[in-house]
């Protein structure tokens, strides 16, 4: 076996570890564990849009177990000041007794942190964790600080309390790998939690990691992964089909987007691919890899426009309608 | 690939194949039915389908060479097909890229399409639009049957036609060589042009007519043609005409040469003169000979006049019985036993008239003018009856007399108009402005008749049937007037008319009024 395929070998084996123990204490999310996962091996951030009480932040914290990386969290409040994200230089005496700032960092500064219900700060809080998870380091009192690699920034939202948040705006949101929609746990899934969560025994996670580096090592498996030509220009279709402008654009797109997705959104769907191509068992990345992303790396990416909004109408019918007119 | 390619390309030429044969067979279809409609003969053939056909042919093929797709369109298509998550795409991207990676990628698709079998995505298949070659071929072939039956259908009626005309024509023929000969020898001009005109009658006769119906109407046609014929010739010989006969009867004998070329050159006067000299010089040398020969010559050329004017009659004789619905062939079959009779020097009266005995040339006109009123539609086939006093050739004309004898028009009839606007007379025949249904005359009015003498001029007689009825008011004039009169007078007050105008508008207003 050559060296290559070794590493794709264990790039699957550790996902599907590390998916295994997430699985433990989550259950009936699969597909937002392997969103979440995707995220984390491609480099991306992931946005999760869910009602209290699913279990974002226990989901959060079990990822950051199995990969054995520094995980925080930051509850966001409209109190919330930048320096409570990005840390701040604070006054310290030393021993001899000399005075002098000393960088206190703040919870951004871990591998995984959990921005919980982010569209409750200020959009001057919000844009703290711009430069954040963009350029992964934080400018404090003209001092670079480089954030811990690896860095995924997980935020919340919470799509019932609309009075008094702050809507993320168009800038953050496109920095966002992937939006996953939590979903409520079925019946059946409801009896697991509870069975779980009620009883003396807690599961226990194992460190699918046992260096946070790997997850680095990972991706640039991810990253070799060969890419046809074609493949690439059906990712750009599928981008392009979401701008209202385009020739190509769907009846839906003309009439409801006023923004369509970024390159960032075309780039998150390669990346996207070349993961469920490994983890398929493939060497290369397909169409249907492509189309599989497309729903979480796009749907937070097109803006509508008031008529669509009006109409009540959700990016996710447009990008349905998208990959209809374009099958993988 | 390249295998899976040839299959596509062929599958692709079939398909394209058999929408231009659709297409060619709906033009052909097109032309057929135009060709038909023109009567331009069959409406297609064997070899304009031939050419359709390998005009589709070619056209299929330089269209699915032309768009032959290439190695990554295959690709892609049978990717598609058989669900290989584009390893035949990533295949031939990187067949000839180098890395690790990708060498992998490679070799793992290969190994899967050499597991796959792709001959069930590659078969060829039969074209969808194939059976739809059978609706042009349907279409084509009721057109040749239906263009067969309608030229079937045509001759038939050709020569039903000519069977129709072919015994008329034949007696045309035969009657042309009956006097020819006699015009030959008799030196008869009108004979000649008559037989010759026969004979192209009866080849017009033979070429022209299309259907049995038309055989009777062609014939009719024919002899009416005929007939204007022999009425130029019928038409009193005019004095020219005379003028020459009679020189070339005078021309017979030497001594009265001269008379003849004085008659030829028309001076008349110089002619009676040279006449009577010849006259005195015959009786001063006791020529008795002379005179004889002049009487026999004169005698020949008013024999050669009233057999011209006999023929008119026949011609005449012969149309009045087409009209009536007689056989053709039995008419000319008179017609020679009268030129026959003609010919032969016998000059027997003319077959007898229906009357009893033979027409005049009064009776011949008035029969020309029935013949006229028939042709324009008015009581076809009603001949004028003789009336009483048949020696004056009368025409009749039902009345509406009343039956109690009275004369039409006397005072205090109130069943007639006086025919005087504004008479008290006239005050209508009803009680209602409508008017009532009755029998104008009654059902004790009798027909009578009315006596008439035909005079020297044409005779033109037109029998209407519906005049009377036609003229009755429905409503009396007094109440009419008495009612209308008001707004005339204000119309008249409200006008501004000129006064040069005025006068006639009273003499109009008195003129219409109801009289005491």
């Amino acid at each position: 076996m050559s060296e290559y395929a070794a590493k794709v070998e264990n790039f699957c084996t550790v996902f599907r570890r590390v998916h295994t123990e997430m699985c433990k204490m989550m259950v009936g999310q699969d597909d937002i564990l392997e969103g979440v996962l995707v995220a984390l091996f491609a480099g991306g951030h992931v946005l999760l849009e869910g009602v209290p009480g699913l279990g974002k932040t226990m989901l959060v914290r079990t990822l950051a177990e199995a990969v054995n990386v520094k995980f925080s969290r930051v509850q966001f409040t409209p109190d919330l000041m930048p320096a409570d994200i990005v840390g701040t230089n604070i006054i310290m005496e030393d021993e001899q007794g000399r005075k002098g700032f000393r960088f206190q960092p703040g919870p951004i500064f871990a591998n995984i942190v959990l921005a919980d219900e982010i569209n409750r700060a200020t959009p001057k809080t919000q844009s703290a964790l711009l430069e954040a998870m963009q350029e992964h380091h934080v400018t404090v009192g003209g001092t670079l600080h480089r954030l811990q690699q690896p860095f995924l920034v997980l935020a919340t939202q919470n799509p019932l309390e609309m009075e008094g948040t702050y809507p993320l705006p168009e800038a953050q949101l496109d920095r966002f790998f992937f939006k996953l929609k939590v979903k409520f746990p079925t019946a059946e899934d409801l009896h697991t939690i509870l069975e779980r969560t009620t009883t003396a025994s807690a599961p226990i996670i194992v460190n699918a990691l046992h260096d946070p580096q790997e997850v680095l090592a990972l991706r640039e498996v991810v990253r070799d992964v060969p890419l046809a030509r074609e493949v690439q220009a059906y990712a750009i279709d599928l981008v392009l089909c979401t701008h209202p402008d385009d020739p190509h654009a769907t009846p839906l797109a003309k009439k409801y987007v006023r923004y369509g997705a970024s390159p960032r959104g075309a780039q998150a769907l390669i990346l996207a691919g070349k993961i469920y191509a490994l983890l398929d068992g493939r060497y290369h990345v397909a169409c249907a890899d492509i189309a599989k992303a497309t729903l979480a790396a796009l749907r937070h990416r097109i803006i509508l426009n008031f008529e669509g909004e009006a109409e009540g109408t959700s990016t996710d019918e447009v990008i349905a309608e998208i990959l209809r007119q374009n099958p993988a | 690939m390249r295998g899976v390619r040839r299959r596509i390309v062929a599958q692709t030429f079939l398909e394209r194949l058999t929408f231009h044969l659709l297409a060619a067979g709906a033009g052909l279809v097109v032309l057929g039915a135009w060709r038909r409609l023109q009567g331009t003969g069959e409406p297609w053939d064997a070899r304009l389908a031939l050419a359709a056909a390998a005009a589709a042919l070619v056209v299929a093929a330089l269209a699915t060479l032309r768009r032959r797709p290439t190695l990554g369109v295959v690709a892609r298509w049978l990717d598609q097909a058989a669900g290989t998550r584009d390893r035949l795409l990533t295949a031939l991207a990187f067949s000839t890229a180098a890395g690790e990676p990708r060498a992998l990628a490679v070799q793992e698709c290969t190994e899967f399409a050499a597991r796959t079998d792709f001959r069930a995505q590659a078969r060829l298949r039969v074209p969808a639009r194939l059976p739809w070659l059978l609706v042009p071929a349907l279409a084509l072939a009721l057109l040749q049957w239906e263009t067969r039956m309608a030229v079937e259908a045509r001759a038939l009626q050709a020569a039903a036609a000519r069977a129709a005309v072919e015994d008329s024509a034949r007696q045309l023929e035969a009657l042309a060589r009956r006097i020819e000969p006699q015009g030959a020898a008799t030196d008869a001009g009108e004979l000649k042009k008559m037989a010759e005109e026969l004979r192209r009658r009866a080849e017009r006769l033979r070429a022209e007519t299309s259907s049995a119906e038309d055989a009777q109407k062609a014939a009719l046609r024919e002899i009416s043609e005929l007939e204007q014929l022999v009425r130029e010739m019928q038409k009193q010989p005019s004095a020219s005409r005379e003028m020459q006969e009679l020189a070339q009867a005078l021309g017979q004998t030497e001594k009265t040469q001269a008379a003849a070329e004085a008659l030829r050159g028309g001076d008349l006067a110089k002619a009676a003169e040279e006449l009577e000299k010849s006259l005195r010089e015959m009786a001063k040398h006791k020529d008795e000979r002379t005179p004889e020969a002049v009487k026999q010559a004169l005698e020949q050329a008013l024999k050669h006049l009233a057999d011209q004017r006999r023929l008119s009659e026949q011609m005449q004789q012969l149309r009045q019985q087409m009209q009536q619905g007689g056989a053709a062939s039995q008419t000319m079959k008179q017609l020679a036993e009268a030129l026959r009779k003609m010919g032969g020097g016998k000059t027997q009266d003319a077959p007898p008239s229906p009357g009893g005995r033979p027409m005049t040339e009064q009776e011949m006109k008035a029969l020309l003018a029935a013949l006229q009123n028939m042709k324009n539609g008015e009581g076809g086939g009603q001949q004028p009856q003789t009336g009483r006093d048949q020696g004056r050739g009368l025409a009749t004309m039902e009345s509406f007399a009343p039956a109690d004898g009275s004369q039409p028009g006397q005072p205090g009839d109130r069943q007639l108009p006086a025919g005087n606007p504004g008479s008290e007379k006239d005050q209508g025949t009803t009680e209602s402005p409508l008017g009532e249904e009755r029998d104008p005359a009654g059902k004790k009015a009798r027909a009578q008749q009315l006596a008439g003498r035909l005079g020297e001029g044409e005779t033109l007689q037109q029998f209407l049937p519906s005049a009377g009825d036609a003229s009755r008011a429905g409503r009396r004039y007094q109440e009419l007037y008495e009612a209308m009169a008001p707004a005339a007078q204000e119309a008249v007050l409200q006008e501004n008319i000129p006064l040069g105008s005025r006068f006639f508008i009273k003499r109009y207003f008195e003129a219409i009024r109801p009289r005491e």
